[in-house]
């Protein structure tokens, strides 16, 4: 099913949590709704379930307003943050429990219902779990049975409300690529709430990045990451430096050093966006880059983290990969030179700039 | 060897199990076991045909029938009305909430004496509500019925407390999880939430039981005490005693703590066996 907001907009009181939403998922699409807490993104998911009502805007179902239908008569698949499992009920009644509320003209018989049930367990990988109940699972096999409960009304969407935000990590990383498999197997329309960049952008077909309920940019992934729309894309998709430039005929100047050559820009102050780990760490002695001195370094593993100094005051954060580490590590006071390997480029009137130096 | 690592395995952070469990069962037999000892040996004193012939006198059988019907009924009318009260003060926010919600224990805290005499002057002929009420039909005061209402003053309190803290604990995403399956707000109240409210309704029931059937204050002075119709058995103890007739008020009272064991066993495994499955 293909799923539109139109203009969407909502309050709580006096607090504007939405406004002018715009989004188009398409049929089989999964889309990524990624945002810090408060940017009211699952208060718009739970607009699209019907456990939530905006005070303007559509909400298309294959193109037919349902913004006034309640959550029942929507048949969207629900799986909660903490996955709202009902404590009373075997797997088994919890799962068939969508199917067993049904008015008997619709409800299917009760050999069909445990048929479908065992289909579900087995698609969720919790065949043989029917007579347990929710207090005597793990975490991940909670959210699979809410998953197997959300599944078995045959949702016309999927709405994930941050389904593995009560998880541990190795669980959380396991659940995600087999979340992934099982959303393309059935072709269903999905839609993930998440404040985790990585969730969000190796889960989703289209993320939609929002803050203070606005979405700011809707893309692939890649797209998203690449190309941030805004500052804010910026500074919530990996953590970025940013420091204020100038852009004079073309060049972007950081101090007197030119960072960047753009292809067309007007003359302007202006912030270049960079990710710690998009900047690499020449020797002292190199002919290029930018001089800098090393406030702080701390070993981290997978990689090593720099605090250091420009030469015209500013500070940013690098990141080193393991692999590039050759001898030493750097130590505080040590100078060095860096290289900005991908870079966004904002002002008020350069409008958006991406490059690649080298 | 071996039991040297069993009890290393035992250490817990909080030392004292011996001494806890101890106090327990000293507590537990000074207050409770003694007196119980002393009143059952003490209402077989004349031996089981005495207390036999005691209980099936028809006004002691009437004054337990009274007792413990009356105290189910008002446990059970409390049961709808306390579970309503509770969902009200736990999902609403209105003005006047907090003293709404400070009201509840009123029942608690008044002395049953002034709540037995206030119920009287309200339900009397002449009282407030009396008058309004005996030209329609109903007598309340001096009847069956006033022992009902004073009861149902007095255990109020045992449901709303006990329902309240599960009813707050109790998410909106479950009702929410059943609507979004297609449940109609009747199968969320039914297959949902009563399920799991029971638990602790049945508890409130069983406190707001155990407290109507030895209350004794709030009730003497609204019932009128009539021998067969409105004399609850707490009071026959009490007349017995005033007539020197010591063995015959412990007959009742071990009578009493029979049929309260039985019940309240009952309720117990009732609600065991509702929570099979739950940790």
């Amino acid at each position: 099913m293909q799923v539109g907001i139109q203009s969407l907009g909502k309050s709580f009181g006096s607090t504007r949590v939405l406004s002018g939403i715009e989004l188009e998922v398409k049929e089989g699409e999964f889309c990524a709704l990624l945002g810090p807490s408060g940017s009211g993104k699952t208060t718009l998911l739970r607009i699209i379930a019907g456990l939530e009502f905006a005070e303007h805007g559509k909400v298309l179902f294959d193109g037919v307003d349902v913004a006034n239908r309640e959550a029942r008569d929507r048949q969207v698949g629900f799986v909660f943050q903490h996955y709202a499992l009902f404590r009373h009920m075997t797997v088994h009644d919890n799962v068939a429990f969508g199917l067993q509320i049904r008015s008997r003209a619709k409800r299917p018989a009760r050999a069909e219902i445990d048929r479908r049930v065992g289909e579900l367990l087995e698609l969720v990988q919790l065949a043989g779990f029917e007579g347990r109940f929710p207090d005597q699972l793990s975490g991940g096999q909670r959210q699979r049975v809410a998953l197997a409960r959300a599944l078995a009304i045959e949702p016309r969407v999927l709405l994930l409300d941050e389904p593995f935000g009560a998880l541990d990590a190795r669980v959380r990383r396991e659940m995600r690529s087999w979340l992934r498999d099982l959303q393309r197997k059935l072709n269903l329309t999905s839609i993930l709430v998440t404040h985790d960049q990585d969730e969000a952008l190796e889960l989703a077909d289209r993320v939609a990045v929002m803050e203070q309920g606005q979405v700011l940019q809707y893309d692939v992934p890649q797209q998203v990451y690449d190309r941030p729309a805004t500052p804010a894309v910026y500074d919530f998709l990996g953590g970025a430096n940013r420091l204020a430039v100038r852009v004079s005929q073309g060049r972007v100047l950081l101090g007197n050093e030119v960072v960047a050559v753009l292809a067309a820009a007007d003359d302007a102050a202006a912030h270049l966006h960079v990710r710690s780990h998009d900047i690499q760490l020449l020797a002292a002695d190199a002919a290029e880059g930018l001089q800098a001195q090393v406030l702080r370094a701390t070993w981290g593993g997978a990689s090593t983290h720099y605090d250091l100094r420009l030469a015209e005051g500013s500070t940013v954060e690098v990141d080193q990969p393991r692999w590039a580490q050759s001898g030493q590590l750097l130590a505080a006071g040590d100078a060095v030179r860096l290289r900005l390997e991908r870079f966004g480029v904002f002002g008020p009137v350069a409008g958006s700039h991406h490059g690649i130096t080298g | 060897m071996a039991s040297v690592h069993t009890l290393r395995q035992q250490r817990r952070v909080l030392p004292g199990f011996g001494l806890a469990m101890g106090v327990t069962l000293a507590w537990l037999g000074l207050i409770v076991l003694i007196p119980l000892a002393a009143l059952l040996a003490k209402s077989l004193g004349n031996g089981p045909a005495f207390w036999w012939k005691t209980l099936a006198t028809p006004r002691v059988a009437a004054a337990l029938e009274l007792s413990f019907f009356s105290s189910l009924a008002a446990a059970a009318v409390d049961m709808v009305f306390g579970l309503i009260i509770a969902w009200v003060l736990v999902r609403y926010r209105f003005p006047g909430r907090r003293i709404v919600d400070a009201l509840i224990d009123l029942p608690f805290a008044l002395p049953t004496a002034v709540a037995g005499i206030t119920l009287t002057a309200l339900y009397a002929g002449n009282g407030w509500l009396g008058r309004y009420l005996e030209p329609l039909g109903i007598q309340i005061a001096f009847t069956r019925l006033g022992v009902f209402v004073a009861l149902v003053f007095v255990a109020l309190p045992f449901i709303v407390r006990t329902v309240q803290p599960v009813l707050q604990d109790l998410d909106k995403e479950y009702e929410e999880a059943a609507a979004s399956l297609g449940a109609t707000r009747w199968q969320c109240f039914w297959r949902v939430l009563w399920p799991a409210l029971l638990p602790a309704l049945l508890t409130g029931f069983t406190l707001a039981l155990a407290r109507a059937v030895g209350e004794y204050g709030s009730v003497i002075f609204i019932a009128g005490n009539l021998p067969m119709v409105s004399e609850i058995a707490p009071l026959l103890i009490a007349v017995k005693l005033e007539q020197y007739d010591y063995v015959g008020a412990a007959a009742i009272g071990t009578s009493m703590l029979m049929i309260s064991f039985v019940l309240l066993l009952g309720l117990n495994l009732l609600q065991r066996w509702l929570r099979k499955g739950r940790l």
